[in-house]
């Protein structure tokens, strides 16, 4: 990417134009990405120049001289083949421990220095506390950068960190687990990953992913992907209330729960067509039922947790995205730069502007309890003292996408592309101790 | 409210063709099967799924090791990077779902995306050494419908208009996709301003994009 560039808030479209052979390869900037996605949009003639370019790389990939191979590798491969087939599948794990900073490594490790080297919060003997040990179904030392490149969701609980990778890898996810043992765990998927939202309930781990369409469920404790389930268009809002799974879909409309056995859908609103970027929405459970956000609506609607019948619909205007509880208030993130209180009931408390376009939002834990962390994936992360009402401190990060409150007041940031980074209350990176 | 099918925790389902439907393949020539049948032998492990990789070589073998030598400039690694995929492909036939896109395009581009990752290990001064594993990543899949021979003729064409532009242009398409150079690097390496390699990528592809529309060249 170029800095210059990256920096430039507005492309003409001839700028923008000239960016689609980069686009479609995968070269361009995030916010140029933002610009020509939203271009995109409206110009059915660049679309269709941009699926001729994708066809164009296909047959480039056939345009290459062709090259005689040596006489012997056929049968060298077939000697591989024939090894593989008769020999026993061993399967070697191995322990390689690697002392990071505030975030996963991110170059080869070498097998000689393997170590372990526990990764521990500021010396407080934390429970959350993390190292980056790592345990591979390989005798070979793996790419460690691969753990957390493009991290793009995080979620903790039950003293456990997920981490989603919006990169097709062999770890698109990533569990830590309470010892502080990163786990990385393999999923097959044909499109590259696109994460919109992480939830920990019960030992385990749920995931939604955008691009796939896919809620994803893996057990903690084993590292196990449980199963994989068709998800609404564009789908964005997660969570689980009392043991069901909530999903919204942010292009489809819809809200989709699984309960036990059964699957229920619920159309909110039409669906529209809307680029990945966009997948953004949020489901909250209250005692008044499960609230979800609509953004392409601006409207926020309370669903009776039994019935899905709308019991209240509010036009908030805006774009909610994410939504928080925090005492008897309920938090909206409004992604044209916002945050919103609500009381239980829904009816609007206090707004407070903010820079940039926020999309997720974790409450403070503990004596940070009185603190909202809002990203904005342009490279902000505020901070908002729910007390003072005010944007008590802003920092800037490479890509922040997701971040979550650890149970002592730290931080886990999802930083797609520093990696995941652990920070304090006044959002320093914390050093291992 | 709708009620659907019960999903949750249900266990993915297999990609692999049922027994009796791989039984079938077993009487044919191998070389009158299609890819995807082909790759459903392997499953077997056995004599047969070995003569049916056999016959995926032989389809794949020149232009694949053509691809992997335009990105790595070595015939030794281009060897071991095609050698690596066809085995990644035996272990884990999975990796290649029927009904999203053909397999020639999809293996080519498997073939593109390795020779890249061991150009950049080759560049940090690193092995490749975190290859073993159960899945195979594929990074950017290009889906297609069209088959081998298809593909093959549009290769030919693509190549022909290659041929055809300035060095210069030739030289910014081939960094661009076949080294995945990033449009810093390209500038740096050819000595030229980022916007220069823009437009020059812009202008190449746009008469690949257009020749591949069959309109009249210039």
């Amino acid at each position: 990417m170029n800095e210059a560039e990256s920096n430039n808030p507005e492309l003409n479209n001839t700028e923008l134009h000239e960016l689609l052979p980069l686009y479609a390869l995968n070269q361009v900037s995030l916010e140029e990405r933002i610009q020509l996605e939203t271009a995109l949009q409206n110009n059915p003639a660049w679309r269709a120049e941009l699926e001729e370019l994708r066809q164009v790389f296909v047959g480039l990939n056939f345009a290459a001289p062709v090259v005689v191979p040596s006489p012997d590798l056929k049968s060298r491969l077939l000697e591989r083949v024939a090894q593989s087939s008769t020999a026993p599948k061993e399967v070697v794990r191995s322990v390689l421990a690697h002392k990071t900073e505030t975030k996963l490594e991110t170059k080869l490790e070498t097998k000689s220095k393997a170590k372990s080297v526990p990764w521990l919060f500021g010396g407080l003997g934390l429970a959350a506390a993390v190292s980056s040990v790592l345990i591979w179904n390989s005798s070979a030392p793996p790419a460690l950068a691969s753990l957390a490149t493009d991290a793009a969701v995080v979620a903790s609980s039950e003293g456990y960190i997920l981490l989603g990778n919006n990169e097709l890898s062999k770890s698109p996810i990533v569990v830590v687990d309470p010892a502080g043992k990163a786990h990385p765990i393999a999923l097959e998927s044909m499109k590259p990953m696109w994460f919109t939202e992480a939830v920990i309930s019960q030992g385990k781990g749920y995931l939604l992913c955008g691009a796939n369409n896919k809620l994803i469920v893996v057990d903690l404790k084993t590292d196990r992907v449980l199963s994989t389930h068709i998800a609404p268009a564009g789908s964005a809002g997660l969570n689980v209330v009392a043991g069901e799974v909530w999903l919204k879909g942010a292009s489809s409309g819809e809200v989709v729960v699984f309960k036990g056995n059964t699957q229920h859908t619920k159309q909110l609103s039409s669906a529209q067509n809307m680029p990945m970027l966009d997948f953004m929405d949020a489901v909250l459970p209250s005692k008044q039922g499960v609230w979800i956000s609509h953004h392409a609506k601006g409207e926020l609607f309370l669903l009776d947790a039994k019935t899905l019948e709308v019991t209240k619909k509010l036009e908030l205007g805006g774009a909610p995205v994410a939504l928080s509880a925090w005492r008897t208030h309920i938090l909206v993130v409004d992604v044209t730069g916002a945050l919103l209180q609500l009381d239980q009931n829904g009816k609007l408390e206090k707004r407070l502007a903010l820079p940039g376009h926020p999309d997720k939002m974790t409450v403070g834990t503990g004596q940070n309890g009185t603190f909202a962390y809002l990203t904005d994936r342009a490279g902000m992360v505020f901070k908002v003292n729910l007390e003072g009402w005010k944007l008590e401190m802003e920092k800037k990060f490479q890509n922040p996408m997701d971040i979550t409150a650890l149970p002592d007041g730290h931080l886990a940031l999802a930083d797609g592309k520093g990696g995941l980074k652990m920070l304090d209350a006044a959002l320093e990176p914390i050093q291992p101790s | 409210m709708i009620l659907a099918p019960p999903l949750l925790f249900a266990k993915p389902k297999s990609n692999l063709p049922r027994t009796e439907q791989r039984a079938k393949l077993v009487p044919m020539s191998l070389h009158e099967i299609s890819d995807g049948e082909l790759i459903a032998n392997f499953a077997r492990k056995d004599q047969h799924g070995q003569e049916a990789l056999s016959t995926l070589y032989d389809r794949y073998i020149r232009a694949a090791l053509g691809l992997a030598t335009q990105v790595l400039f070595n015939r030794e690694e281009a060897e071991e990077v095609v050698q690596d995929c066809f085995f990644k492909l035996w272990e884990n036939p999975g990796i290649y779902r029927a009904g999203q896109g053909s397999f020639a395009a999809f293996f080519m581009t498997m073939i593109r995306n390795r020779s890249v990752d061991f150009l950049r290990k080759r560049r940090d001064h690193a092995t490749l050494e975190d290859e073993e594993g159960n899945l195979l990543p594929i990074k950017d899949a290009r889906e297609s419908p069209l088959e081998r021979t298809e593909l093959s003729a549009l290769g030919d064409t693509l190549q022909t208009v290659l041929k055809s532009l300035s060095a210069a242009h030739r030289e910014t398409v081939e960094r661009a996709f076949y080294r995945e150079e990033s449009r810093e690097e390209i500038a740096e390496a050819m000595n030229v301003p980022v916007g220069t390699v823009k437009s020059r990528l812009k202008y190449a592809l746009d008469k690949l994009r257009n020749r591949m529309k069959g309109r009249e060249w210039e």
